[in-house]
């Protein structure tokens, strides 16, 4: 997340894709009941009640307005897939997603778009005692972003390395505390390293193949991060940055239902349409129902919406199959 | 022209498939409407059918012509089933209230819908479907995706709810989005090899959904609920369908829609096979402005339970 200068014109990038693709769900402290659903902080696959690989495909839809008007129509497709497994008291979760953005550029208007994104993970947690775990994790993605008629099509790569720890406490609650590093790199701008801090709280109730009920809320924080010009490339600047997240997942005769919230608030101080941005919010809600099995073959579905405000207006919708299996 | 075609198109996907909601129906030839259903059939399912309608306006009528025809196949190997449903394009009117005029349209309709059944009392679903309307002035795409999910509870009792996510995309580039909600509850009691007594009641609404081009009207709000009942006894089948339709007025329209429909029916099995033979009538009125449709289909399905 920068804001790069080219020449004298501010422009942001975002990554904006990240949150159409629900890229940006996933499980902090704790794992989801889901099996296919991904972890952001690594010592939350020590919670996975059991090792899982599945699949998804999402397809959607949106639009962007400005001052009312439709500027733009998309559609986003994707694959993602989550292998989650066990050695020893080490468990060990991999994922991997790529989500691409179909959209007619009639006339460019200010405001950036996301035109693909790839997102890849490796997390590794270690379980103590059934109250401690422990993770590191890696993170890579790949993001695709047409800017101004200039640079239509721009490629920025950013390499996450996160360490992070849980505790259970009274046999329900959960306490998470992650640090993650971020070093970017792209084509046209300076690179730029800075610093996410992520904690959160759960609360679990019930015993796997019962009734469960799982709530979640985390949060998410970066301070700005300036790198100025050097050479042939552009000033990066990534803005402070919020994200709260919120899950709530209740489990009964093997159906689960899931609902996911996921608000960014990026602090900018930019001119884009004409209008002064002093913040840019985005808001991504899911919902969905999946079969979870004992083991064996796991089926459900997502619907999703997403809203992206800043000198625009971005609504998406989208819907989500997934497929796994329960070892 | 452009503003005749775009009246009606709610009733593209329902003209007259028979759907169920909840639990499918007895006569395998009917597709399921929501995918969780699908999960309950007896077996797996070949079937076919083929129906013929006429409308009486006060201006206008249309004699007797072909609905439409269609294939079903759902294939069920074991706790997941996979259902196609393929319907030829076939004529249907549609009804400009305010000037009283027929259009005729053809329409299409393709689905597919898989679904799991976990520990004989929970399904879920994602269905994927599409249809084609042509009229003389465009062509609209229409696809639909969904997710569903039904609860058996002692032992005849089923849940279900589901949403699908509905895009009509126009000749002109633009398209319109919106959210359908169904939900329902079946009961079901009985042995499918002797006999069996199943009924449904279900509900589904959907919002007003516009584009920006003032030509194309917007999707009418929709709600829609609909009761069935279905004996079967030894050899025969006997079938009863009510279907009342709410279609909200839009722009200078003052009156909303509702379209009322009743569909009797007797089926005879011999064997895997089930021969079905259904007729119904119904109204559809927009303040006192009223439109008589009628109703003959012909059902013939394989069922190897």
């Amino acid at each position: 997340m920068k804001i790069a200068m080219i020449g004298s014109k501010a422009l942001l990038f975002l990554g904006v894709l990240l949150l159409w693709a629900n890229c940006g769900f996933g499980q902090v402290v704790t794992s989801s009941m889901d099996p296919t659903q991904s972890i952001l902080m690594p010592s939350a696959a020590g919670w996975r009640e059991k090792p899982a690989a599945g699949i998804g495909y999402h397809e959607g839809s949106g639009t962007r307005d400005l001052n009312n008007q439709e500027i733009y129509q998309f559609d986003i497709s994707g694959l993602d897939g989550n292998l989650a497994f066990t050695v020893g008291n080490a468990f060990i979760e991999m994922y991997g997603s790529q989500s691409t953005t179909n959209v007619q550029l009639d006339q460019f208007y200010e405001g950036q778009f996301n035109l693909k994104f790839n997102d890849a993970r490796l997390n590794i947690a270690l379980a103590g005692n059934d109250f401690l775990t422990i993770g590191l994790g890696v993170r890579s993605t790949e993001s695709t972003d047409h800017i101004d008629a200039n640079y239509d099509s721009e490629t920025t790569d950013a390499m996450r390395a996160i360490g992070s720890i849980s505790i259970k406490a009274l046999d329900m609650f959960y306490f998470g505390l992650g640090f993650e590093r971020v070093k970017e790199e792209n084509t046209y701008a300076v690179g730029l390293t800075w610093n996410n801090v992520i904690s959160g709280v759960a609360m679990h109730l019930g015993q796997p193949g019962g009734t469960q009920f799982k709530v979640e809320y985390s949060l998410a924080y970066s301070e700005s991060q300036v790198n100025t010009l050097s050479g042939d490339l552009v000033e990066n600047n990534h803005p402070q940055t919020a994200i709260s997240r919120m899950s709530g997942e209740l489990m009964f005769s093997g159906l689960l239902f899931a609902f996911k919230s996921e608000e960014k608030k990026i602090d900018v101080d930019i001119v884009e349409n004409g209008q002064t941005v002093k913040e840019i919010k985005m808001v991504n809600n899911q919902g969905g129902v999946l079969w979870i099995p004992e083991n064996g073959l796991s089926m459900g579905f997502y619907f999703l919406t997403g809203t992206n405000t800043a000198s625009y207006d971005d609504s998406i919708s989208s819907f989500k199959v997934k497929l796994a299996y329960v070892f | 022209m452009k503003k005749i075609y775009l009246l009606l198109l709610v009733t593209i996907f329902s003209v007259n498939v028979s759907a169920q909601v909840v639990t499918p129906s007895l006569d395998g030839a009917f597709p399921v409407e929501m995918a969780s259903a699908a999960g309950w059939r007896f077996g797996s399912t070949l079937g076919g059918q083929t129906s013929f309608g006429k409308v009486d306006g006060e201006t206008e009528k249309a004699d007797y012509h072909n609905i439409d025809s269609s294939f079903l196949l759902a294939y069920q190997p074991s706790n997941i089933v996979a259902e196609f449903y393929w319907a030829s394009p076939g004529t249907f009117y549609q009804w400009e209230t305010e000037t009283d005029t027929l259009n005729e349209t053809n329409n299409g309709d393709g689905r597919f819908s898989l679904t799991l059944r976990g520990e004989k009392n929970v399904t879920i679903g994602i269905g994927y479907r599409i249809a084609d309307q042509d009229t003389t002035s465009d062509t609209i795409n229409k696809s639909l995706y969904e997710g569903s999910f039904s609860l058996r509870m002692l032992d005849g009792l089923y849940l279900a709810a589901g949403m699908q996510r509905v895009t009509e995309k126009f000749h002109t580039g633009d398209s319109r989005k919106w959210n359908r909600i169904l939900t329902g509850v079946s009961l079901q009691v009985g042995d499918p090899l002797k006999n069996l007594f199943r009924t449904e009641v279900s509900f589904q609404t959907s919002p007003e959904s516009s584009v920006d081009d003032p030509a194309i009207k917007p999707h009418r709000e929709t709600s829609r609920i609909q009761a069935a009942a279905e004996l079967l006894w030894g050899a025969f089948l006997f079938s009863y369908q009510y279907r009342n339709t709410t279609l909200g007025a839009v722009g200078t329209e003052i009156d909303d829609q509702i379209v009322a429909r009743h569909r009797y029916g007797i089926g005879l099995k011999i064997g895997s096979a089930t021969l079905g033979f259904y007729a119904g009538g119904g109204t559809r009125t927009a303040g006192d402005k009223v439109l008589k449709t009628q109703l003959y289909q012909g059902t013939l399905s394989l069922n190897f339970i």
